[in-house]
């Protein structure tokens, strides 16, 4: 058993989990001898195709399968440790609520599975139910609600307990691109304040957007660790964002490079916004007119509990997720003035940064961890051959 | 419509969800119900007070004194009492009926005009019932308002009104139209299913710690609850029962009609209770592994293990309360039965004597034969019987064996023959034991139970029983009977002697009043081993009612273990199976035991045949074995009988089946789910 001081809150070594049939013959490997740690306020992501071994290891973190070899600690513990389970919160791929009780029941059922009191239950119910949305239909049975509800309610029972740890199956499966954004900006909100995330997703650009560290398994074995900017950073290229140029700058520009600089421009475009800002902002000014709507409704703040007392920043994250701007602020794309400013690009061989030029704003991450790269515009831009090598040159999410 | 009732539905539930709006609408029900009852109340109060004043001038009514309240009653047929005058020609037809030889009136006579002299004030809306006593107005509204209070304080309010409103309209519908027999049964069997609904809110609040597993068992008393199994098994238990008090016909005696009830309504409701227990238990569990929801509880603090025991408490809370209502409706409808008229005063007195008690039974005393008499007619036996020498002596047949067969049977001719009186014999049974009984002042009566004549129910027969103990030796009771009838009648404390024996000639005769002389019975009376006892009075029929519910209770909770392990290691149509299989072969286990005395080892039969009746002989023997006190130990003929659930009996089964039998369920389901692995292999390949 790993050092029970050790920092990691989830340590794994050599962890290998064979499913064997009726008759004890080997049926599959489903976990071949993976080693990897989930440090403390880490939000870690693990990805793979279907059958790639995401779900076992979730399963054995979790004590619901035992390993077959290796070594697993959660919190220093045994992973089948009942009191390690007090500090943990799951959401699974598929949301298994009672379908007879109602939403306020459910987080209570759950809450008392804790040893929550009744008035904290109570307390933390309302707020949770007020973050993902659901407090109109408190008190009606899951069974009537549709798949996205049903999933807000898996995310709310997953933070009853405002666990350490927090593991998320696909958390986004099923929701709408607001529910998407809330997910993640929630996330991004719980990591900051010290909780340690574990995500699998197959939603690659949630991952990329809200993760520091991930692994990408294949076949029960990693085949790639690091974190975001190690694996995708494609640092035999280099992206220069600047305002609309018009045809005769842009020549100019590209004939200095490849005079001065000898480097051949491969590629000159307009970059395009993201589908999920574009649709984040169509639905806010709808909402800013108070456009009706029968579906889920738009969720609160972080519940109080969740956020603990308030801490510096609280101003700027929380004007990301109060109810008035669910997602976070998406600027629009840069849309630079008619005429840029020369004197910006004349200075390119001198690599100074243009201070005006607004980057695109993404949910940011606190100070303490990497800056994520800049949220790229084209996806051209992007290495994408790891992840594209090991599904096959599968579809671009 | 549906729609707009389901939005009603939701807007008052909302409206009652809080503790404050749930207390105002209990104070309100209450309030309704004394705003109901303060006429009722008025009236009764209001006659009670004018029948008090008639009976004040009614008691110094003397015929014979020439007293001026009896003068005036024989006059003008008229009582004046403060102030006021009652009676008249139409009242009081014949007021010389209502005085005595003495010319005095009984108090029963006074009552009776009393009530007569004012009945006529009573509104059409008053049952008589009520009218008669403002204590019985007070002691109903009271009732009707702690049942409705609860019905609002606990959050059923809507459901029970939305339920309560159409069967009460259903009900003035019948009664309008006639069918008054409908209408009562409409109204019982609502008000049935209104306690069952009460004892399921008080099993959730009764399970509201926060514990882990205790939450499990709530969840699965809420499940149970909106999934309709559980009224699904409660409701026809509530409609049943009120079917069976209603059923009585007029001309049925009492005596015969509540143990009849008291044996089929105990069976339906552990019948009930038990397959809900069966049925439930499986399904929560393996349906709540198949769906994963049982991931969710796992991988918070509570262990598989703790899951499963969540289960089995709430799948047995749920039985306990379909059982305890049962038991609950049983004993009101004992009563009800009881209330009713007999059909004469042999069956008031039967029925006071044998029913609605619990009693325990001292069997007679039998001889027994010496050993050295029994081995004589084993001698004798064999010596007779040549082919049996023979084999003896060849070695055919194992003597030991033979000689053991031989003596039982012919020890078993010697007791049957003690029990069998030929017609216009008798014979003497003597019963020891009974000087505490006698010393304590219990009532003491003798059970019997006559065979004879084919049983032919049709059949009625006169026996005489003579006492020959006790300073009432030679006394005489005569009693008819029917072939395989039971029949109680109580036993004078006189005819018990000082040393606690009691003795009594049963004379297969009846006797002619005229002639003055015995009649024989044309037939031979058989007394079987259970048929004829003395019976002494040990405690009350409700708390036999209670110890009844503690041996089901036994039963449900084993019962209950199982289903849940089954459905917890299993898939639910094999759970089902295993479950109902055990269940099914412990109820029948006292069957199989009475056919395993006469099945045997055909010794004609070859090998193969022989090994396989061996096997069969050997299941069969282990599970009468295995399950043999779980089918023994069955309330139902205890109930109806008025016997006693003896005190050892009660700790048998709490500790056997109660604790060994259901301890040891659970403990295997503990180590399985110990060892079992929750989550499935989701992958490829």
């Amino acid at each position: 058993m790993p050092n029970a001081a050790d920092d990691a809150v989830v340590r794994a070594e050599g962890l290998t989990k064979v499913f064997a049939d009726f008759w004890l013959r080997q049926k599959a490997v489903a976990v071949d001898g993976i080693s990897f740690s989930i440090e403390r306020d880490e939000i870690f992501g693990l990805l793979g195709p279907n059958g790639s071994g995401k779900s076992t290891t979730i399963k054995m973190i979790l004590g619901l399968l035992r390993r077959t070899r290796g070594l697993l600690s959660v919190f220093g513990k045994d992973p089948t440790d009942v009191e390690v389970k007090r500090r943990i919160g799951y959401l699974p791929e598929e949301t298994y609520m009672y379908r007879f009780l109602t939403p306020q029941e459910t987080l209570d059922f759950y809450g008392r599975l804790f040893g929550l009191g009744r008035d904290v239950r109570r307390r933390r119910a309302g707020e949770l139910l007020e973050m993902v949305g659901l407090s109109h239909a408190a008190h009606r049975p899951v069974g009537e609600f549709s798949k996205g509800m049903a999933r807000r309610l898996g995310i709310a029972q997953s933070l009853i307990n405002d666990p350490d740890l927090l593991i998320l199956d696909e958390p986004t499966s099923g929701l709408d691109p607001l529910g998407t954004r809330q997910v993640k900006d929630l996330l991004l909100d719980l990591g900051r304040r010290g909780k340690t995330i574990l995500l699998s997703s197959h939603q690659l650009d949630d991952v990329q957007d809200v993760c520091d560290r991930m692994v990408i398994l294949y076949g029960g074995r990693i085949r790639s660790e690091g974190t975001v900017d190690q694996l995708l950073e494609d640092s035999g290229r280099t992206v220069i964002t600047v305002p609309h140029l018009d045809a005769g700058t842009e020549e100019r520009v590209r004939r200095l490079l490849e005079s001065q600089a000898g480097v051949h421009v491969e590629r000159v475009a307009s970059p395009r916004q993201r589908l999920e800002d574009l649709f984040m902002r169509i639905v806010e000014a709808a909402r800013s007119d108070q456009a009706q709507t029968s579906g889920a409704r738009a969720g609160g703040p972080t519940a109080a509990f969740l956020r603990g007392e308030a801490a510096e920043g609280d101003g700027l994250i929380g004007s990301l997720v109060t109810d008035d701007a669910p997602m976070a602020a998406a600027a629009p794309a840069p849309v630079a003035p008619a005429g840029a400013d020369r004197s910006v690009l004349e200075a390119l061989g001198a690599a100074s940064a243009p201070p005006d030029a607004p980057a695109p704003v993404s949910p940011s991450k606190p100070e303490a961890r990497p800056a994520p790269a800049a949220r790229p515009a084209p996806d051209a831009s992007v290495d994408r051959s790891v992840i594209d090598d090991l599904l096959g040159g599968g579809d671009r999410p | 419509m549906i729609e707009l009732l389901r939005r009603m539905h939701r807007w008052a539930e909302d409206r009652l969800r809080g503790p404050r709006a749930r207390l105002v609408a209990a104070v309100l029900c209450v309030a309704a119900v004394a705003a109901a009852a303060w006429p009722a109340w008025s009236v009764a109060q209001s006659l009670s007070a004018q029948r008090s004043g008639i009976l004040s001038a009614l008691g110094r009514a003397s015929a014979a004194d020439r007293d001026p309240s009896a003068m005036q009653l024989l006059e003008a047929r008229t009582v004046s009492a403060n102030g006021r005058t009652y009676g008249g020609p139409r009242l009081i037809s014949r007021p010389i009926d209502l005085f005595d030889e003495d010319g005095r009136m009984s108090p029963e006579s006074r009552e009776d005009l009393a009530w007569r002299l004012v009945a006529e004030q009573v509104p059409p809306w008053l049952p008589s019932f009520l009218a008669r006593s403002p204590v019985q107005v007070a002691i109903l509204a009271v009732v009707l308002a702690t049942v409705l209070a609860l019905v609002a304080w606990s959050g059923i309010l809507v459901p029970a009104a939305e339920i309560g409103v159409p069967v009460l309209a259903l009900a003035a519908g019948l009664w309008v139209a006639g069918f008054p027999s409908a209408t009562q049964w409409t109204v019982a069997a609502a008000l049935s299913f209104l306690l069952f609904v009460l004892l399921w809110r008080a099993a959730r609040a009764l399970l509201a710690f926060r514990s882990g597993v205790v939450a499990v068992a709530s969840n699965t008393v809420i499940e149970g609850i909106r999934s309709m199994a559980a009224p699904g098994f409660a409701l026809p238990v509530a409609m049943l029962l009120p079917v069976l008090v209603l059923s009585r016909a007029p001309q049925d005696p009492l005596y015969q009609a509540i143990p009849g009830f008291l044996d089929w309504g105990h069976t339906a409701v552990f019948a009930f209770s038990a397959v809900f227990v069966l049925f439930f238990g499986c399904a929560t569990t393996a349906f709540e592994m198949r769906d994963r929801q049982v991931w969710s509880v796992v991988t918070k603090p509570v262990s598989p293990a703790g899951w499963m025991v969540g289960k089995w408490v709430g799948t047995l809370v749920l039985g306990l309360a379909t059982a305890l209502g049962g038991m609950i409706l049983l004993g009101i409808g004992a009563h009800v039965l009881a209330a009713q008229a007999p059909l004469d005063e042999q069956d008031a007195r039967d029925v006071r004597n044998g029913v609605l008690v619990a009693r325990s039974g001292t069997a007679p005393s039998y001889e027994i034969l010496a050993p050295e008499r029994l081995r004589e007619m084993v001698d004798q036996a064999i010596e007779a019987d040549a082919v049996l020498r023979a084999d003896l002596a060849n070695g055919t047949q194992d003597e030991a064996a033979v000689r053991r067969a031989l003596a039982t049977e012919r020890q078993k001719e010697f007791l049957d023959q003690q029990r069998r009186i030929g017609p216009g014999d008798s014979r003497e049974f003597t019963f020891a034991g009974l000087a505490p009984a006698v010393r304590a002042g219990l009532p003491v009566a003798l059970r019997f139970k006559l065979h004879g004549g084919g049983d032919d129910e049709h059949q009625r027969f006169t026996t005489m029983f003579q006492f020959t103990t006790g300073e009432g030796a030679g006394a005489w009771e005569t009693r008819e009977w029917t072939p395989g009838d039971p029949y109680t009648f109580r036993i004078d404390p006189r005819f018990i002697g000082d040393d606690g024996t009691f003795r009594v000639r049963i004379w297969n005769a009846g006797f002619d009043e005229v002639a003055k002389q015995p009649v024989p019975n044309p037939i031979t009376v058989f007394i079987q081993p259970d048929s004829l006892e003395v019976m002494v009075t040990e405690s009350t029929f409700e708390r036999n009612l209670g110890r009844a519910l503690l041996v089901d209770a036994c039963k449900l909770a084993f019962l209950s273990a199982l289903a849940v392990v089954a459905g917890s290691i299993l898939s639910f149509p094999i759970a089902v199976l295993l479950a109902f299989g055990v269940f099914l072969m412990a109820s029948l286990a006292p069957f199989l035991s009475q056919a395993l005395e006469h099945q045997s080892v055909d010794d004609k039969l070859g090998w193969l045949a022989k090994g396989f009746q061996h096997a069969i002989l050997g299941v069969a023997t282990a599970v009468e074995w295995a399950f043999r006190s779980f089918g023994e130990r069955s309330p139902s003929d205890s109930l109806a009988q008025g016997r006693a659930i003896a005190i050892p009996a009660l700790v048998s089964a709490v500790a056997g089946i109660g604790v060994l039998w259901t301890g040891a369920v659970l403990a295997v389901g503990w180590v399985a789910m110990r060892r079992k692995e929750v989550a499935v292999y989701s992958g490829q390949g």
